[in-house]
């Protein structure tokens, strides 16, 4: 008993580092007065009360939390990769299908230790609902992962469609130019802004949108989807993100809100109608469903950014405002459509050798649809965000700042908001 | 939960046994005995009554015979108002045992929450 207590007296004083500086007063104190308890069960109680204390004090209960879920999502990874690997093709595909596995896996890897780097990806927020969604999103994202595979290893005909005949097999012409192009585009956009730092970001980030799609819809594999779909739920769930943590919920529960009721209406073999909507009616208006869904996640957005900012109305807050409205929408529309994996649409296309011929084009099409949902969703939440943006900035009245000059030498505040915008 | 005082039911305690004496210092053990409290639910309560400017807290002078110096604690004297006021407030029928011996001072109504 005596060597437990002496090994958690030790525990507990060099714990004490974990602590803010300004705390660990408090656990010298607990330390101190160890020795006044009873030896035995008391003072083990007293000790371990210490360590509470200290867990408390150093947020370790968050952070082993959070690590716990971590790990959860990255032994999914693993078990994903692991099945991935046992179901890679055979034959003359299976170098190229294996490298790409293998490309998946270092991609996954190395995600925790880029998120963990200070910068634009890492460290996660301290919020509860950043650290939700960076765990959320990521598991969403395995999900995705083990669907997209899925679909790219069923090797009959049937899983024909965008992606279908192309997708497991080798095409270096398409992988190569692929990569060419996807670096081209992003040096150009960098070469842009570095030569003519003047240029609007927002034009110079449409071009750059516009260009991905167009590569993404001709030759890109879709490893760079999930790319772009981590990179993403890093960078807005990490500290220096300025996506707030009330923008972030709004948008994750909305977003999966929605996901989850196009989940549940569409039947994805598309052998029947589904329930409630006519044949050859339901993926457009489900479609119309899921930007219903942006709309409110960008609208909800705003109006608690405007509600969160209380009187403030200088620049600064108005251009906060409106960044919340700018995210809002993409971020919905990635939360919805990271629920669709749960339409189990690889399912669909490995039941279509059993889809009556007169419904073929129907089964064959439901991957395809499903994966421009996947593209599509957050770029039109993007366009909406976008507009929302411009409009806040126009709308909001901008108040001068304390110590400047004369309302009258001030220009409209409409013409300040404009004025900015344009400069950033 | 004396919902009227915003204070736990732990946290009255302290506030109990630190107004019973306030202008002495209490060491942490004292107050552990006094109110049956863990150390590991004393402390954090301790903490954030001093983050709040309710309780003072400061190190024992010299260097005490036999032991280390001990960490003090007594109520500021806004802290004294605030127990005295949050333990009015617990009903006169409180079944929790100790608690409505220990209050101290007039029972004045209308208490803003402290949520600790």
């Amino acid at each position: 008993m005596d060597r437990v207590t002496r090994a958690l007296e030790r525990l507990l004083g060099r714990s004490a580092a974990l602590v803010p500086p300004a705390r660990r007063g408090w656990v010298e104190a607990v330390r101190a007065e160890a020795g006044e308890t009873p030896a035995g069960v008391a003072r083990l109680g007293w000790l371990a009360g210490g360590l509470w204390l200290v867990a408390r004090e150093a947020g370790m209960v968050r952070r082993i939390a959070y690590g716990l879920a971590v790990a959860a999502v990255a032994v999914g990874a693993a078990l994903t990769v692991g099945y991935l690997w046992s179901s890679a093709h055979a034959g003359r595909d299976a170098g190229w299908d294996k490298a790409r596995i293998l490309l998946l896996a270092a991609l996954l890897a190395g995600l925790p230790w880029v998120a963990r780097r200070r910068g634009v990806f890492g460290p996660v927020g301290s919020s509860v609902a950043a650290r939700a969604v960076r765990i959320g999103g990521s598991a969403a994202l395995v999900g995705l992962v083990l669907d997209i595979a899925r679909i790219q290893h069923f090797p009959g005909p049937a899983a024909g469609g965008l992606w279908g005949p192309a997708a497991g097999s080798l095409n270096w012409v398409h992988e190569g130019t692929a990569l060419v192009l996807i670096v081209g585009c992003l040096a150009a956009v960098l070469l842009v802004t570095a030569r003519w730092p003047q240029a609007r970001p927002d034009l110079v980030a449409w071009c750059a949108v516009a260009a991905g799609l167009v590569l993404f819809f001709t030759v890109a594999p879709l490893q760079v989807l999930i790319a772009a779909y981590a990179a993403g739920i890093l960078a807005v769930t990490a500290r220096r993100s300025l996506v707030t943590p009330a923008t972030l919920a709004i948008s994750a529960g909305l977003g999966v809100a929605g996901g989850l009721l196009v989940v549940a209406l569409w039947n994805p073999l598309r052998t029947t109608p589904a329930p409630g909507l006519a044949p050859r009616t339901d993926v457009p208006i489900l479609f119309i469903l899921l930007n219903l869904v942006m709309a409110a996640g960008t609208l909800t957005a705003g109006v608690v950014a405007n509600r969160g900012a209380g009187d403030a109305d200088d620049r600064v807050a108005v251009k906060a405002r409106a960044r919340q409205i700018l995210a809002a929408g993409p971020l919905t529309a990635a939360f919805a459509a990271l629920m669709l994996p749960l339409l189990r649409a690889s399912d669909a296309v490995h039941v279509t050798a059993a889809c009556p011929a007169k419904h073929i084009g129907f089964c064959t099409a439901a991957p395809a649809v499903w994966i421009f949902f996947l593209v599509a969703g957050p770029v039109i939440g993007l366009a909406l965000g976008t507009f929302g943006y411009a409009l806040a900035l126009v709308e909001s009245p901008v108040k001068p700042q304390p110590g400047s000059s004369s309302p009258a030498a001030q220009p409209p505040p409409a013409a300040i908001a404009v004025e900015d915008h344009l400069s950033t | 939960m004396p919902r009227g005082s915003g204070f736990s039911a732990q946290t009255l305690l302290v506030l109990a046994a630190l107004s019973a004496q306030p202008a002495d210092w209490r060491h942490g053990y004292d107050l552990a005995k006094e109110t049956e409290l863990k150390s590991g639910t004393l402390y954090p309560i301790l903490v954030r009554l001093a983050d709040r400017g309710l309780v003072e807290a400061c190190w024992e002078d010299g260097r005490p015979a036999g032991r280390p110096p001990r960490h003090l604690y007594r109520l500021s004297s806004e802290g004294l108002d605030r127990a005295r006021a949050a333990l009015a407030a617990v009903p006169a029928a409180d079944p929790r045992p100790g608690l409505a011996t220990r209050r101290a001072g007039p029972r004045p109504r209308g208490l803003a929450g402290e949520g600790l």
